[in-house]
């Protein structure tokens, strides 16, 4: 049986698609796709294949696309996906995560939408923004978005969400009441470090196999909680930077996780000493070692974004991401070495591993 | 059209804010009535976009 490697890459002018054959050496790149939008996220619902396409147009409000097709032919909706005539405007989409029969969608300003018919209609998760902590969420840098959906993979009537810059929140109702899950993660930006809530998530996930374990990629630091977020320890002793944007989990091992430190908030947000480097631990955070084979290292100004980096599901696992300069890099080693897949793309917002048996 | 109106109309219920509509060579709101026959022009702004 054939293999097709997809990668989905989202930027700041439309979708791209990159596709290779099961080598993962050489790979083509799409046309721009879903008309040039900007494009924040996608994914594929695992249930259906679709392809799912989150973002918004400065002309045309938000809206999630999706392929049935692989790319070739989109529909888009944002049918009741609004916060009504009297609430605040939907600008753009931040998140689509598909679960158990439904997609769910991560807007700005933040909030939660379900749809349950394949992304033709949303309803609005209510609770959310009914937690008593909402008239005080700020917003980061970004905008005060929420950006991380990660669905606990057995019970289905446990998500966590992460909404910057306010933190992360936890349902175990399917969304009728949501639970701050912030404690022992820093926020050294108040005056109180260890707020309930105002913590600057920057990406989190739960890890494979171990649903109540989560990592946190946060502005002040990397964290790990081995108890569905009630409380959190700091892993970020070993690393260059405490800052940084993406976080990505090994799809067969809660122990090993990639990040890529950027050199602080406020010097540009590169790559450490302008080398390219990945970091990876395989014991939870213990440890941390410092991946740059095949990577730039002379005058490397990279930047990656929040969603900008994945794995996909091979047996030795590819890993993958994309600059704000438009370059997409790979690893078909599990980050020991890489190679650059794509250049000249603009500015990469997202990008998603897809591995299609033909 | 399904999904046209949310295209083009925003929460409040407005226009959304990088689009144009015309109506008979009239800029229009939501507030414009159409006459039978008149032409509806809808045009994104120079306003919206990336650079």
């Amino acid at each position: 049986m054939a293999t097709k490697n997809l990668l989905l890459v989202g930027t700041r002018k439309g979708a791209f698609i990159l596709e290779s054959d099961a080598d993962r050496r050489d790979w083509t790149v799409s046309e721009p796709l879903c008309e040039g939008w900007p494009i924040h996220d996608m994914s594929v619902d695992p249930r259906t294949g679709a392809i799912l396409a989150a973002g918004g147009s400065t002309w045309y409000g938000p809206a999630i696309w999706r392929s049935t097709d692989l790319g070739k032919t989109w529909s888009h909706s944002s049918e009741g996906l609004t916060y009504g005539d009297d609430g605040p405007r939907i600008p753009t989409i931040w998140n689509v995560t598909a679960s158990n029969g439904s997609i769910y969608a991560g807007v700005e300003p933040a909030g939660l939408f379900r749809s349950d018919d394949d992304g033709a209609s949303w309803t609005h998760v209510k609770g959310l923004r009914e937690h008593p902590s909402t008239p005080g969420w700020q917003p980061g840098n970004g905008g005060l978005i929420l950006h991380t959906i990660s669905p606990h993979a057995t019970d289905t009537n446990r998500m966590w969400v992460g909404i910057s810059a306010v933190g992360v929140f936890e349902t175990r109702d399917g969304g009728e009441t949501w639970t701050t899950r912030n404690k022992g993660v820093r926020a050294d930006f108040h005056p109180d470090i260890y707020p309930e809530f105002g913590q600057c998530v920057h990406k989190m996930y739960s890890a494979a196999g171990e649903p109540e374990t989560l990592y946190q990629q946060n502005h002040c630091g990397v964290y790990r909680s081995d108890n569905g977020g009630e409380s959190w320890d700091e892993i970020t002793p070993g690393l260059p930077s405490q800052f940084g944007f993406p976080a990505v989990g090994h799809p067969r091992d809660a122990d090993t996780m990639w990040i890529i430190p950027m050199n602080g908030d406020d010097r540009g947000r590169f790559m450490p000493d302008h080398e390219g480097q990945v970091w990876k631990t395989t014991d939870r955070g213990a440890s941390w070692s410092r991946k740059s084979n095949g990577l730039p290292q002379e005058d490397a100004y990279m930047t990656v974004l929040r969603e900008a980096m994945a794995v996909d599901r091979n047996d030795s696992v590819g890993v993958y991401f994309g600059t704000s300069g438009g370059e997409v890099w790979a690893s078909t080693d599990e980050g020991e070495t890489w190679h650059e897949i794509a250049a000249h793309l603009p500015t990469v917002w997202s990008v998603e591993a897809h591995v299609v048996e033909a | 059209v399904p999904g046209l109106r949310n295209r083009i109309v925003d929460a409040g219920p407005v226009l959304r804010e990088h689009l144009n509509v015309f109506v008979a060579g009239q800029r229009a709101d939501l507030s414009t009535t159409v006459r039978a026959g008149e032409t509806v022009h809808i045009i994104p702004a120079v306003s919206g976009g990336a650079a």
